[in-house]
């Protein structure tokens, strides 16, 4: 059901994306690049006048040995301080671009038509949101850093070696080469072995999940055994593909090592004959073998926050598909407001489907005068949800129109049509937050006073003053457990609190026992008085005094009437009552085949 | 320290061959850090003997040594990272099969203490943490001592003039690795629980997209997450501060020793090439004495990445430890009778219940007392009572989900705790109004309880498709799974993601159905069906389940008046115990029940005498 995907706009490559929150913080940036330049080229000085210093004492020369000593130390000293500056400053620049990104990610979802999360399993998401922004908090906490350091400290000391001599510059450089051909050989499978890992962990983590939830059914139907060796099978296939990424990824250390110090050869051999000829002075080919071995550092370095790299651009991408998803439902440029309602609804030949091709409602038409209370019922499937979420805007219909108090609601603000509308649903969904957070919830600006009066005529003050901090109790998993019933009577005040126009009952009171059903209804009832208001139920008890009984099935109205006239009728709706009576006759149960 | 400990541990639990692997491993580590020792030596060499000496042959020639070293290197090192990934990939394997193995044998009751999310990342995240920590300190931690001796050494025997230098940077760099490493442990545990509670946020704002969205609370939302995300930032943020200290710190003092070296022993090496003594200091020896000190320097930098994670070893163990040590509460005998083939009869004898706390003490308040009732094989008891009047626990009993606290549940006169329970539950059916299924398709999800080993265990043969297709017929289920395109090999996601609560429903009756149980109990299995198919069901399931017992835990009256037999449970007691007409007749609460279900009964009277 995912009819909100939405379109993509042309973007700059992920990678790029990523280094643009770093880029959303200039000044940060700069002043981290500018102290790094400099604590890179004060640092850089050390090889240098050590180089120097060895040159004049080869020499038997140590008159300047307190100078050179003296500067070094001095290098050392002022090359850290401004090190540490830049260190801080990239610290704080890659905090800031995940919190940058966690936001941009968390205001796009609030976006969302109810058709994308319809497409995903809640836990699902969750997950695969949580790990994709974990990666690209790994590849900000520690790549970001790693590779700007690298860059910068390369680009300093290469302007240094420059100056000093080209061919032995050209010499440290081919460590970029051999270090690039390491990461592209055995970075690859690496890269390779990681996936295959994550795929089959992911296997093993998922059907952990679900046999250690199930547990209950694998106690019921006895299948400890069986679920057992299945999950080994599973463990035992990552395991395969994990030791193997694993032992590559050891690999990448002395393997960088071996390249590091084929360079230093080489630096060494050609330093000593380009010396020969007077080409360089001993002096700086001693630096120059210090340059190698430093650039052979920052490459062994940089090829560590390869695969992090590689992974933060999969989970970006994934991301960033959801940033980029446009959402569907929004207000138009020139939304009418509706700052109240009389709560006169109508739907005029209304279609509507989730997935184009599947119908749900066919040509549904009713009128609602302000104050009513009207019944939705019919056999599951029926559509009566869906004319709840249609009437809410969730989703948008494919033709006819709906109506609030006469203005077409595609024109309305959007924001106005849902505070106008109160729901209360059958599965009572609280935050874990404080009760008096949950009640606000209904209307911004509610003030406790009105919280509190809506929980008495909940009729769930009592309860509420009877937990451990009255009001401020946190409802946190596993803290509180309220039951079901009291759960739904906060729903309830919560609706309350909204002050809607247009009160929505979907199976407010299926998952709760009779008397408990009884004390809901009260203050149901309480709260339905002059407002229009639709209740969704299966037990038809409930609905038997509406106003208006609307009587579905299979996306098509069947009949609308009071409780009395349907039945007297004797139709859709009698037939319906009666069933839940009578054993009725039913030829859909054959034998098998 | 304790990290260590807890390490080895670990390892002294492994098998034999696991340990030679270890052992063999820290022997190549040995040899790696002899190689990593002298290659400095090596590039020594290359500056004094061939490009001061101007000899490029003797270049080419330690040049050539210092790349046999290091494939040498290379190859050792690839010796020890396949050990390391054998031990370590073998470990995780393990402890997952371990930990499964131990969740396995918890009974209901335990899976009510333990929370599953909390068993999960037992499962999952810590096994990974104890595997990578694993491999760190295999790998790299036991190289870190043999290093920083190395170093050392080696620089006491070749320039003893320097190495007070450079015990005093040792001093100096311990002791700044000890003023930072040790407090970033809880400041990263402080980020990880704000990481934590901005997923909460996260999370519901998923699960409760509904309601965000009925009430237009995204900029409350928005903000919310804000502040979370902010705290998050500066949670992440402090020890982030503290450990960009450790790099500048540790090049500062590596290069300020460098400094030191030739502000004190400049005059030396220049008087030493002038008079060409060769046991003064060499110049090339203070460009070693350089490598030696960075060599020195990376063991101190390797305890401080590694201790953490040992940390994090520790704690996974010990979380890992406790699972392993709770003992389930029920235990099958060691003589347990196995009843062969079951009649049904089912017996509560004056049956009390209460659950047990986090300690496996009997609660004070029991859930149920004094329970008697005899449901007959092939008869249908309804079991009805108000939230909380003890149906569910009642039901659970059978099965021997938990045990009771005082009186007897019989099955075929035998006392459940006296049974083998795989042999018990292998001819018990339970569908349950969450109902839980498998990622897998339709087919495989119906013939779970007939599959394999359990089709044995139950009398009954595998489950074919024939069987399955006719079960969900009886479960109202065939309508949507027909529906799919691939029928009955369509797939169902993992936890049934791609169902609706009543399509879950369906199918895991339809799975108790396939199952042929001698007892079948439905714990308000049909609450998010329609009346109408509700009645379905339940005159399909009274051919299907002719001469099989059945408990059905209903909310619905209409549901309990089919029943032979309707147990009406109050506040953890038996109310009374008889037919719809009979409770109808004589039990006040029951017609309070049934009036405020269906209305009037009267008129109902009127409604079903009318032609």
């Amino acid at each position: 059901m995912s009819n909100a995907s939405g379109t993509e706009r042309r973007r700059p490559g992920t990678f790029a994306r990523l280094l643009g929150y770093v880029a959303r913080q200039p000044i940060l940036l700069g002043a981290s690049v500018v102290f790094l330049v400099l604590g890179t080229v004060v640092l850089a000085f050390q090889p240098l006048l050590f180089g120097r210093a060895v040159d004049e004492f080869a020499d038997g020369d140590a008159g300047n040995a307190t100078r050179y000593g003296l500067a070094i130390v001095a290098v050392a000293v002022v090359g850290g301080l401004l090190t540490y500056v830049a260190n801080r400053q990239l610290a704080a620049l890659a905090q800031g671009g995940m919190e940058l990104m966690r936001n941009d990610l968390f205001e796009a979802m609030q976006e969302l038509s109810l058709g994308f999360y319809d497409a995903e399993a809640p836990g699902d998401l969750n997950a695969r949101v949580t790990s994709d922004i974990e990666a690209v908090n790994q590849f900000f906490t520690t790549a970001v850093p790693r590779i700007i350091t690298t860059a910068m400290t390369v680009v300093t000391m290469l302007i240094i070696m420059l100056s000093l001599d080209l061919t032995m510059s050209v010499v440290v450089l081919l460590i970029v080469p051999m270090s690039l051909g390491l990461i592209v050989v055995l970075g690859r499978r690496i890269q390779a072995d990681a996936a295959a890992y994550q795929q089959l962990i992911g296997e093993v983590n998922g059907y952990a999940e679900e046999v250690v939830q199930g547990q209950r059914t694998v106690r019921t139907y006895a299948t400890e055994a069986e679920t057992l060796a299945r999950l080994v099978e599973l463990s035992e296939q990552a395991r395969e593909a994990d030791r193997s990424a694993q032992f590559r990824s050891y690999l990448m250390q002395p393997a960088s090592r071996l390249v590091n110090n084929l360079d230093i050869a080489l630096v060494g051999l050609i330093g000593g004959t380009r010396a020969l000829t007077g080409a360089v002075s001993l002096g700086d080919v001693v630096s120059f073998v210090g340059y190698s071995q430093q650039f052979g550092g920052q490459a062994m370095q940089l090829s560590q926050v390869v695969t992090q790299t590689l992974s933060a651009i999969a989970g970006a991408r994934r991301v960033f598909t959801i940033i980029d998803t446009e959402p569907d439902l929004a207000s138009s440029e020139d939304a009418t407001p509706l700052p109240s309602a009389d709560g006169k609804v109508d739907f005029d030949n209304v279609d509507f489907s989730y997935v184009p091709g599947k119908q749900i409602l066919f040509d549904n038409d009713f009128h609602v005068a302000p104050g009513q209370f009207i019944g939705l019922v019919g056999p599951t499937g029926a559509g009566k949800s869906t004319i709840i979420n249609l009437l809410t805007r969730f989703y948008d219909i494919e033709s006819g129109t709906i109506r609030l108090d006469d203005h077409d609601i595609t024109e309305l603000e959007l924001d106005d049509l849902r505070h106008r509308c109160g729901v209360v649903l059958q599965v009572p969904y609280l935050f874990s937050e404080s009760i008096m957070y949950n009640l606000r919830y209904g209307r911004e600006g509610a003030t406790d006073a009105e919280c509190i009066e809506a929980a008495k005529s909940a009729n769930a003050h009592g309860f509420i003053t009877r937990l451990p901090d009255g009001y401020d109790t946190v409802l946190s998993e596993g803290a509180v457990s309220l039951s079901q019933g009291q759960r739904q009577l906060l729903t309830i005040a919560r609706a309350i609190v909204s002050e809607p126009d247009v009160l929505v009952l979907d199976e407010a009171t299926s998952s709760v026992d009779t008397r408990t059903e009884r004390r809901i209804q009260a203050a149901i009832d309480r709260l339905m008085e002059d407002r229009t208001s639709f209740v969704i139920a299966h037990r038809l008890a409930t609905v038997r005094h509406a106003d208006q009984i609307i009587a579905l099935d299979r996306g098509r109205i069947q009949e609308i009437g009071s409780h009395d006239e349907l039945i007297a009728a004797r139709g859709f709706y009698h037939d319906l009552y009666m069933e839940q009576f009578t054993r009725q006759e039913s030829s859909d149960v054959s034998g098998p085949g | 320290m304790s990290g260590i400990r807890a390490f080895f541990r670990v390892l002294s639990y492994a098998p034999r061959s696991e340990q030679r692997n270890f052992l063999l491993a820290q022997f190549g580590v040995v040899v790696m850090v002899a190689i990593q020792l002298m290659i400095p030596q090596l590039v020594q060499r290359i500056i004094d003997e061939g490009i001061l000496a101007s000899d490029t042959d003797r270049v080419v020639e330690v040049g050539f040594q210092m790349i046999l070293w290091s494939v040498l290197n290379l190859i050792v090192a690839g010796g020890v990272a396949y050990l390391t990934a054998l031990t370590a990939t073998n470990l995780a394997h393990s402890l997952r099969r371990l930990l499964y193995e131990k969740v396995t044998t918890f009974s209901h009751g335990d899976l009510d203490r333990l929370s599953t999310a909390e068993l999960l990342v037992r499962l999952t995240s810590d096994v990974n943490i104890m595997k990578t920590a694993f491999m760190q300190t295999m790998f790299m931690l036991f190289q870190a001592p043999w290093l920083l001796v190395g170093a050392v050494v080696l620089v006491w025997l070749q320039s003893p003039s320097l190495v007070w230098i450079m015990a005093a940077v040792m001093v100096v760099t311990v002791i700044v690795v000890l003023a930072i490493a040790p407090a970033l442990g809880p400041l990263y545990a402080r980020a990880q629980a704000a990481l934590d509670r901005l997923n909460t946020v996260f999370y519901e704002n998923i699960a409760g997209v509904r309601v965000v969205k009925a009430f237009n609370r995204t900029e409350l939302e928005a903000d919310r997450f804000a502040e979370r995300n902010h705290e998050v930032y500066q949670r992440q943020l402090t020890p982030a501060l503290r450990s960009a200290l450790f790099q500048p710190v540790l090049f500062g003092l590596l290069y300020g020793a460098v400094g030191v070296a030739v502000l004190t022993s400049g005059s030396d090496v220049a008087n030493g090439v002038l008079t060409g003594d060769p046991d003064a200091l060499q110049p090339g020896e203070l460009t070693t004495f350089f490598n030696y000190l960075l060599t020195a320097m990376i063991p101190i930098m390797i305890v401080a990445f590694v201790l953490p994670e040992l940390g994090r070893f520790e704690a996974s163990l010990s979380r890992i430890v406790e699972v392993m040590r709770t003992e389930p509460d029920i235990v099958e005998p060691a003589d347990a009778i196995d009843p062969g083939e079951l009649t049904g009869r089912i017996e509560f004898r004056s049956v009390t219940m209460a659950y047990l706390d986090a300690e496996q003490r009997a609660l004070p308040t029991p859930v149920l007392r004094d329970v008697s009732f005899v449901a007959e094989p092939g008869e249908t008891v309804a079991i009805l009572g108000q939230t909380g009047s003890g149906k569910t626990t009642l039901i659970s009993l059978v099965p021997r989900f938990y045990d009771v606290t005082d009186g007897q549940v019989l099955v075929d006169g035998h006392d459940v705790r006296s049974l083998d329970l795989t042999a018990l539950r292998s001819q018990i059916s339970l569908a349950e109004q969450q109902a839980t299924v498998f990622a897998g398709t339709f087919y495989t999800n119906i013939a779970y309880g007939r599959a394999y080993g359990r089709a044995e265990r139950s009398h009954e043969p595998l489950c074919d498709y024939q069987q399955a297709e006719h079960a969900a017929r009886v479960a109202d289920a065939h309508g949507f799974i027909s529906a799919q395109l691939a029928g009955y090999d369509g797939a169902v996601t993992e936890s049934g993601n791609n169902l609706s609560g009543g399509q879950r429903q369906r199918l895991s009756l339809a799975r108790a159905i396939a199952a042929r149980p001698r007892i079948l109990i439905l714990d308000d299995t049909t609450s998010a069906v329609d009346v109408a198919t509700e009645a379905r069901i339940q005159q399909a399931l009274d051919v299907e389940m002719a001469g099989r017992t059945v408990l059905i835990v209903a909310q619905r009256i209409t549901t309990a008046m089919r029943a032979d037999k309707i147990v009406l449970l109050d506040d953890g007691t038996v109310s009374d115990v008889g037919s719809h007409t009979e409770l109808l007749d004589r039990s006040e609460l029951y017609r309070e029940i049934a009036e405020s279900q269906l209305g009037s009964l009267d008129e109902i009277a009127d409604l079903l005498e009318a032609p």
